[in-house]
This record gives structure tokens, C-alpha cells and sequence, in this order.
């Protein structure tokens, strides 16, 4: 066994050790380096999402308040408040579901959106997007900011103290579910049902 | 013509098409060409990242003892990935991030990539293994983007998500699903060497693939020999 030799074990260990040593370097350096822009990016998308919600217009957001697993960030417009904004998750068919729902100051839910999915494409999906639908006859026309989707439009004006029917006609409540994707419908459902009843708990104990 | 660094660039997108005729990244092919768009980030990611770690790969391979290449290889290539990913994620603008971002950890997994730098990078100068993972990527590209735009005109009749026919309302899944997916491939390449078999005919030869694409240019049962 000579050190000199190429394929000896120890030369071969120590190669693929540096290697990875190296690879790992880089890494931590990047990942360090983009840790601010990327929490910035993120944060950007949400406040993007705020103002897809329904909301009476606003001009400021307050401090992000955790409750129970859910973050509730009020939104004032010249210092007055005006609504909120509820954050939940729960788990879909394909993974983590994030659901924004907007409230105004009298409770009611004036928007919800799916802030981030991985469900189906063309089923479970279809809940979770809204997607303006292009034809050939359209093509020139300008996409609404919030495009219409028949399942999670349901929601808009719903009271968040009308607690009790809260989930799918199947399973006795009130709401429709997307054929093909009851799943889907129900989580999404059920996050929306967590964070109007956190909602109103959180208002209460304010 | 063969040896030309034009060629090196060429050969991906026909005749070594990595799809049609390397059959690699299969894994893809079938699960990301649900839609035309989809398919064309996905290429577009992949093509980035192969010419990146093609020149990479190029440039440590004569240092890099044969026997923990694949390694080293994968080390290389899934750091590029995430760099990749890390930038894109903090830098590139949000529409664009959310159209290729679920792509590029999926890259890491695509075997064109380790392929490519097996077979073609660690042999060859920087300069032809950079052309040479542009070409590958502008294969798989072109061939990702004809898949979804097939699959996506026979799932609900649109193309790039635009309705070409605007009374197909209920979305037909076998085509958007895996098994579709198949189908559709295998039609496409048995047209592919109908063809292909058809011009062998008529030049009077059997239908040879090219040289590049046998298994022992991969080296790897060779290992010992070397020595």
C-alpha cells in the first residue's frame, strides 16, 4: 500500500472528503449570503396575496400575530384598522396546504386564497388556483388581479361566527366540493374553518 | 462533420436527442409534460444546469481518480443545483420563480446530467462539454415542450393555457396523467424509428445507432483494465 498510489483507499477517502468539504463550503456560503433576499422575497409574495384578498382598501400592515397554529396580521388604512388577515395550513392530498383568508372588521371573510399547494394538476389543483381561463376568442382581453373560482368564492362574505356548518355537502355542511377532488375541497375547507374559528377565539381574548 | 464542435451542439437536438434516442430522463419526461409551460421550465432549468455542470465536470475530471468519479460527479451536480435554486429563489423575479422553481430540485435526479458528464464532459475540453450540454438541453427542451403541448391539447384542448377550443369544458385526464404519458412516448418513438428504420431501408443498410451511444464508451466496466 503505497500513499503515492492513486486508487489506494486512504487517497480515495480523503478526494471524495475534500470534495464534499468544498461543496459544503460553497453551500453555506450562498445559502448565508441569500438568506435575507429570500425572506424578503417571501415576504414580498404574502403582502402580494394581502391585496388579492378582497379587502377594504389598506396602506399599512400590522405586527404578524401567532394564535394557535395560525398568524392573524390586522391592516389599517391612515391608522384606522380596517380588516385582517388570517394565515392557516393543514395537509391536502399532496402535501402542505397555505390558506389566506381576509377578514373585515366586522368578522365577515372577504377573500381566501391558496398561498402555496402541491395537489394534482387538474383536479386537486383546480380548488387551490385561480386561473384565468385564455381561449382563442380572449386572447387580447386583460386578466382580472383576482380571477373567479367557483370553490373558494364560496367563501367571500361567509361570518366567521357561523361556525357550525363549516365543511363539505358530503360530509352535511354547507359548502360545494370539486368532483374528483373531495379531498382537496374538504382540507381546504377544514383550513378555512380553523382559521375563522381561531379568528374569532383571537378576538375575544383581544 | 462528426468531429466538429459544431456538431457538438447539433447532435442533441436529433440525432442524440436524450430523450428520443439516449432515453434518459425519462422520469421527467413523464412527470412534468402535463402542460406545454411546464414542460419548456423544465427543459429550460435543465439546459442551465447541464451546460454549468458540464463545464464544471470538464475541468475537474483529470484530477479526479476514477474510481469515486460518480461520486464526486453527483457532489458537483447536486451543489450546482442548489446554488442554482438559491439565487434563482432569492434574486430572479416572483413570476419567474414560481414557473421553473419546482423544477430545479427535481434536476438533481435527472440522469441527462450524470449522463452527460460521464460520457461526454469528463473526456472532452470544457469549451465542447459546454456546447455539448447546451445542445442536449435544447434536445430535451424541444422535446419536453412538444410532449406537453401534445398532452396538454389532448387533456382540455389548450395550448400554452390558452383554449384553442373553447367548447371542450370537462378535461379528459388519461393524456394529462403517467399513463398517458407513457402512451403518448411510446407512440412517438415508434414513429421515430418507423422512420428512422424506413430511411435505412431505402439507403440499402440496417439502422445502426450512433457509435457514442454504446455501453461500453460509459467506461465503467473498464476500470480495471486501465490499470
Amino acid at each position: 500500500m503505497k500513499l503515492r498510489d492513486r486508487d489506494n483507499f486512504v487517497v480515495l477517502g480523503v478526494f471524495l472528503g475534500v470534495t464534499a468539504l468544498l461543496a459544503a463550503v460553497v453551500l453555506a456560503v450562498v445559502s448565508q449570503l441569500t438568506a435575507g433576499p429570500i425572506d424578503a422575497a417571501t415576504q414580498r409574495t404574502r403582502q402580494g396575496a394581502f391585496l388579492r384578498l378582497g379587502l377594504p382598501e389598506f396602506d399599512r400592515t400590522g405586527d404578524d400575530c401567532r394564535f394557535d397554529g395560525c398568524l392573524f396580521t390586522p391592516v389599517y388604512k391612515n391608522d384606522e384598522l380596517c380588516g385582517f388577515v388570517g394565515q392557516g395550513s393543514g395537509s391536502g392530498y399532496g402535501g402542505e396546504i397555505i390558506v389566506l383568508a381576509g377578514f373585515d372588521t366586522s368578522s365577515r371573510i372577504t377573500g381566501v386564497q391558496i398561498l402555496q399547494h402541491k395537489e394534482t394538476p387538474g383536479l386537486g389543483a383546480n380548488v387551490c388556483e385561480r386561473k384565468f381561463q385564455r381561449t382563442i376568442f380572449n386572447l387580447a382581453e386583460k386578466a382580472p388581479a383576482v380571477p373567479a373560482n367557483r370553490y373558494l368564492d364560496q367563501f367571500t362574505g361567509v361570518n366567521s361566527a357561523d361556525y357550525a356548518s363549516w365543511s363539505i355537502r358530503k360530509d352535511g355542511g354547507k359548502f360545494d366540493y370539486m368532483t374528483g377532488a373531495t379531498v382537496t375541497s374538504r382540507a381546504v375547507t377544514g383550513i378555512v374553518a380553523d382559521i375563522a374559528g381561531k379568528f374569532k377565539a383571537w378576538r375575544e381574548v383581544k | 462533420m462528426k468531429n466538429s464542435v459544431f456538431y457538438d451542439f447539433i447532435k442533441g437536438i436529433w440525432k442524440e436527442n436524450p430523450v428520443l434516442v439516449l432515453l434518459l430522463g425519462t422520469c421527467p419526461t413523464l412527470a412534468l409534460t402535463g402542460s406545454a409551460v411546464n414542460g419548456l421550465g423544465m427543459g429550460i432549468a435543465t439546459t442551465c444546469v447541464l451546460a454549468g455542470s458540464n463545464f464544471v465536470i470538464s475541468l475537474i475530471a483529470a484530477i479526479t481518480p476514477k474510481k469515486i468519479r460518480i461520486p464526486v460527479y453527483i457532489v458537483v451536480i447536486a451543489s450546482f443545483v442548489t446554488v442554482v435554486d438559491l439565487l434563482l429563489q432569492a434574486y430572479a423575479p416572483e413570476a419567474l420563480y414560481k414557473a421553473l422553481g419546482i423544477f430545479i430540485p427535481l434536476i438533481v435526479v435527472n440522469c441527462i446530467v450524470l449522463g452527460r458528464a460521464e460520457a461526454f464532459a469528463s473526456k472532452n475540453s470544457p469549451l465542447r462539454s459546454v456546447l455539448d450540454g447546451l445542445g442536449m438541453g435544447l434536445g430535451f427542451t424541444l422535446t419536453l415542450t412538444m410532449l406537453g403541448i401534445i398532452r396538454e391539447f389532448l387533456t382540455s384542448g389548450s395550448v400554452f393555457e390558452i383554449k384553442v377550443i373553447p367548447a371542450w369544458t370537462v378535461d379528459f385526464l388519461l393524456p394529462g396523467a403517467a399513463p398517458g404519458a407513457f402512451i403518448i412516448v411510446g407512440c412517438i418513438l415508434a414513429v421515430k424509428n418507423y422512420f428512422n428504420r424506413r430511411a435505412a431501408i431505402r439507403r440499402g443498410t440496417l439502422y445502426v445507432p450512433p457509435q457514442g451511444l454504446n455501453c461500453r464508451n460509459c467506461g465503467i466496466c473498464r476500470i480495471n483494465d486501465e490499470k
